[in-house]
């Protein structure tokens, strides 16, 4: 990879580039999906990604590709200059610098590669026969699925950055119905893991399988404001709210409800959230972002405090700040933009039964739909379904409601942060989380 | 590029540990990329790709491997891995490939990946201008430009051979209206399967006009009163009937049991003035096609005609399942993806009624002139829609813009709900893209309709 990545440096300088930046990937993916403990479909590819950018003085350009012969390689080369003298000016773009080190994590399971495709069938049907086993009225599944990845990545640049580094992810889940006297419900679970040994899946399917049981049947409750618990798979919606409205950009924009308030408490002494780019086991860690700058971990809310942006080059150079190893590319034919990495509420000290011990009246929220979360007016509402709680306990199962309220808000309304912090989408991950009040629209 | 001729060696290869189908797909594609955003050109780029992408059917199971090497021997490498679930029973290839005559489409004249670049930035920079000039009230401008030159052949084990070249062309504003504490967007845009001649009639200074003047209009909304009435959706508002009833449609939702549509053929599932179609033969929009990602020649499909549910939409395996006929609706995002059901362009067909003459019939309501984006759970049929730019209406007459209005509601209540249907039979000229884990271009169209009553979320109390 490194010879196509020095290749092109040399055709873009050639073809008249002050600097060039190569981010190259190959990856090796496969899917496994069953349904109703059939197999469904299995794929299997290898993917070869090369994205060059280059800068004209200070403008630039972007051309990608995925085929590595010469003919391919010059013309890119060609393509992306042709682009930058095209465009705009903008003083503050920049690659980066060789840094002196990068952090050292170990992000490969090395065995993955010579697990089988029959292996990992077998695995995925056994989530699905815990979940079937689990209780009779689990009556169907869908979206059952395996997905693992081994992806090199290699970034170069005319300044003399050079870095690779190989990483695993492997991701199961799926959806469980339950069907009684004619009401259906369905129960979501993922896990997502770097390593083999440490997937799960009966307890991914026992869990997705006992939510849909929890909800069966459910019905909407009168509006009110009341007390929630919020399971990691709801609560990471409200996760994303605040790594959106930290994000430099947007904040440097004033597209953020937080983008003044940095040193302000913001949020009750039991938040501390932390955005770290070298989490071990976590999906999202990796030496350097995808700009090649070191990533880090960085307290964005500490006790209440919010202390962090998240930045990538670009941003900081406009707010005289430092990068803080947040560039990402969606995909390698795109720019890097600024994202979280590990991103997550630090886990406390309660369990999720003592925080429903505690509640007289409010809700238990296992399932949500919808997105409807805001970071520039902090405005949130979400479709919810669970279990009522009444005198500390669990009562009649709720869905049909909407739960509403303002990110400002619930930030400072976190009266209790679980000990079960899990990684949900990637590496934003959450704890279970109870809100002292939330706005119920029901009936 | 690739020969039929390797296309056949590689199908038989595919078949040859067992399997009842396999399929080719031959993809090359070129796309640009122009994005704008407070006055500042935030990306601009050009890629390309190109592979392969296998599919081998065995029973119920389908096994799918793509590559972005053509080399003979990882291409082999690539049908065999694919072909792995296919034990047993062996069909084979037919005896040769056969090429597929696609119906002749209008000729794009303005092929969008040839235009030099500096002229998709001036394009663009005209379009951010025309909004910013409109008014010195808007503040912030997001302009989205994208073109795609997609070549792609499929060769598959019942002997078909298809050929085919697009070209898809996009330009999407967005402007944001501030006035003192009060904000609002507003969109415009254009897209098709068409060149840059789209830009003739709809050039970038008139879309950058239409969405400065849609949110300076909406800063005087005031908040939507919350409650059941009578809605008229203007024509070109097609997306909620692609969301709301259209993903309900997709026989692979119908088969898993997550349709509420799954067991109403024959049933009347809307009004009798009500008439729903798939039609890609329409030229030029979003999900204008002459041939799907399967190779079946694109035809109109008849969903709900006369408030009778007629049919779905299905691809090869669901069809298949079904002992149905192919509708062409076998659709996938690259070569990287294997095809299911898609739509193409959503239609309410047109009706008769004056559009003009529904509203001054209408006594009190929610006029719609631009839906929003929206989700529907289709197993149930509900979904939730928000309103970009609504009008109340009083006494036949729009009174006063509304804001942050959604439309909540049932797909199946809804259309049995409509009442008047106008004879102004619209494309939503934005057109836009379909997520189902893969994006596909697709259209909506729809004439002036009135809803006897649909559920109004509003913020009003």
């Amino acid at each position: 990879m490194f010879d196509v990545a020095q290749k092109l440096l040399r055709y873009a300088k050639n073809s008249g580039a002050d600097q060039s930046e190569i981010y190259l990937t190959k990856s090796t993916e496969h899917e496994i999906r069953t349904s109703k403990m059939k197999l469904e479909g299995v794929k299997q590819a290898t993917t070869l990604g090369i994205a060059l950018r280059v800068l004209c003085g200070k403008k630039l350009g972007l051309a990608y590709t995925s085929d590595s012969s010469e003919s391919s390689l010059k013309s890119i080369a060609a393509r992306a200059v042709e682009l930058a003298r095209a465009t705009t000016e903008d003083e503050y773009i920049d690659f980066q610098d060789p840094p002196k080190e990068y952090p050292n994590i170990s992000i490969l399971d090395r065995s993955l590669g010579n697990i089988s495709i029959e292996e990992k069938i077998d695995l995925v049907l056994s989530m699905e026969k815990a979940a079937f086993d689990c209780d009779k009225r689990i009556v169907g599944s869908d979206y059952v699925s395996y997905n693992d990845a081994i992806s090199e990545v290699c970034i170069t640049n005319s300044k003399g950055l050079m870095v690779n580094y190989t990483e695993s992810a492997i991701s199961i889940g799926g959806a469980f119905v339950a069907e009684e006297d004619g009401f259906k419900q369905m129960g979501w679970e993922r896990q997502t893991e770097r390593y083999w040994e440490r997937l799960n899946p009966s307890r991914v399917g026992v869990k997705a399988a006992e939510r849909a049981i929890l909800t069966l049947k459910g019905k909407p409750v009168p509006s009110g404001v009341y007390p929630v618990v919020l399971e990691p798979l709801v609560a990471i919606k409200f996760i994303y709210g605040i790594a959106n409205a930290v994000n430099g950009e947007s904040v440097r924009l004033k597209k953020s409800f937080l983008c003044d308030k940095k040193d302000e408490e913001v949020a009750s002494k039991l938040v501390t959230m932390i955005d770290d780019g070298t989490k071990e086991n976590w999906v999202d860690s990796s030496p350097v972002d995808d700009e090649g700058s070191p990533t880090m971990a960085k307290e964005v809310l500490k006790e209440g405090v919010l202390l962090n942006f998240l930045y990538d080059i670009y941003t900081a150079r406009k707010v005289d700040a430092n990068t803080t190893g947040n560039a990402r590319r969606a995909s390698y034919g795109v720019n890097p933009a600024i994202s979280p990495t590990n991103f997550f509420l630090l886990p406390g000290k309660y369990k999720k039964e003592n925080m429903i011990g505690e509640i007289s009246d409010g809700l238990l929220v296992t399932g949500s739909i919808g997105f409807r979360v805001n970071s520039i007016t902090g405005d949130f509402s979400i479709g919810a379904s669970g279990r009522w709680i009444r005198g500390g306990k669990l009562a009649q199962p709720v869905s049909g409601v909407t739960i509403a309220s303002n990110l400002a808000e619930m930030l400072k309304a976190v009266d209790a942060v679980g000990d079960d912090l899990v990684p949900v989408y990637g590496g934003v991950g959450t704890p279970t989380i109870r809100l002292s009040r939330i706005t119920i629209a029901g009936e | 590029m690739i020969s039929a001729n390797t296309c056949f060696k590689l199908l038989d290869v595919a078949l040859y540990s067992g399997g009842e189908f396999a399929e080719i797909y031959y993809e090359s594609r070129e796309t640009n990329l122009v994005e704008m955003e407070d006055e500042r050109i935030r990306s601009l780029s050009y890629g390309n790709s190109t592979g392969v992408g296998i599919r081998v059917i065995k029973g119920e199971e389908v096994g799918y491997a793509h590559s972005d090497s053509l080399e003979p021997e990882t291409l082999k490498q690539a049908v065999l891995t694919s072909a792995k679930i296919g034990n047993g029973k062996r069909k084979s290839v037919a005896e040769m490939l056969q090429r597929t005559h696609l119906p002749s489409s209008p000729q794009i004249k303005k092929p969008s990946g040839k235009i030099p670049s500096k002229e998709r930035i001036d394009l663009v920079k005209k379009a951010d201008e025309a909004a910013r000039d409109e008014d010195e009230k808007i503040r912030g401008v997001k302009i989205g430009y994208y073109d795609l030159t997609k070549h792609f052949i499929i060769a598959n084990s019942d002997g078909v051979l298809v050929e085919d070249e697009v070209v898809y062309t996009s330009l999407r504003i967005q402007a944001l209206a501030i006035n003192g504490k009060k904000r609002h967007p507003g969109v415009s845009g254009c897209s098709g399967h068409i060149g840059w001649e789209i830009f003739d009639d709809l050039s970038p200074d008139v879309l950058g006009r239409e969405a400065a003047d849609m949110a300076i209009r909406m800063l005087k909304a005031k908040e939507t009163p919350a409650g059941s009435m009578p809605v008229i959706i203007g024509k070109g508002n097609g997306v909620i009937i692609h969301e709301a009833i259209g993903h309900g449609l997709e026989a692979d939702t119908v088969q898993k049991g997550r349709s509420v549509y799954g067991d109403k053929l024959g049933k009347v599932v809307a009004s009798s003035v009500v008439t729903i179609a798939d039609d890609p033969t329409h030229p030029f929009r979003g999900g204008s096609i002459r041939v799907d990602d399967e190779g079946t020649p694109a035809q109109k499909t008849l969903l709900i005609e006369g408030g009778v549910l007629r049919g779905f939409l299905f691809d090869r395996v669901t069809a298949r399942r079904s002992g149905a006929a192919l509708t062409g609706n076998g659709r996938r995002q690259s070569f990287r993806f294997y095809p299911i059901p898609r739509m193409t362009n959503t239609c309410l067909l047109s009706g008769s009624d004056d559009p003009e003459e529904i509203l001054r019939e209408t006594k009190k309501g929610l006029y719609v002139k631009r839906i929003g984006g929206g989700q529907v759970n289709t197993a149930s049929g509900d979904y939730v829609f928000g309103v970009l730019e609504g009008w109340l209406i009083e006494n036949g007459k729009l009174s006063c813009p509304v804001r942050e209005a959604s439309l909540i509601g049932n797909g199946i209540e809804t259309l049995l709900q409509v009442d008047r249907v106008g004879n102004d039979f619209s494309f939503d000229t934005r057109g836009g893209f379909c997520g189902k884990g893969q994006l596909v271009p697709v259209g909506f169209a729809q004439p002036t309709i009135r809803v006897k009553a649909m559920t109004i979320g509003g913020t009003k109390k």
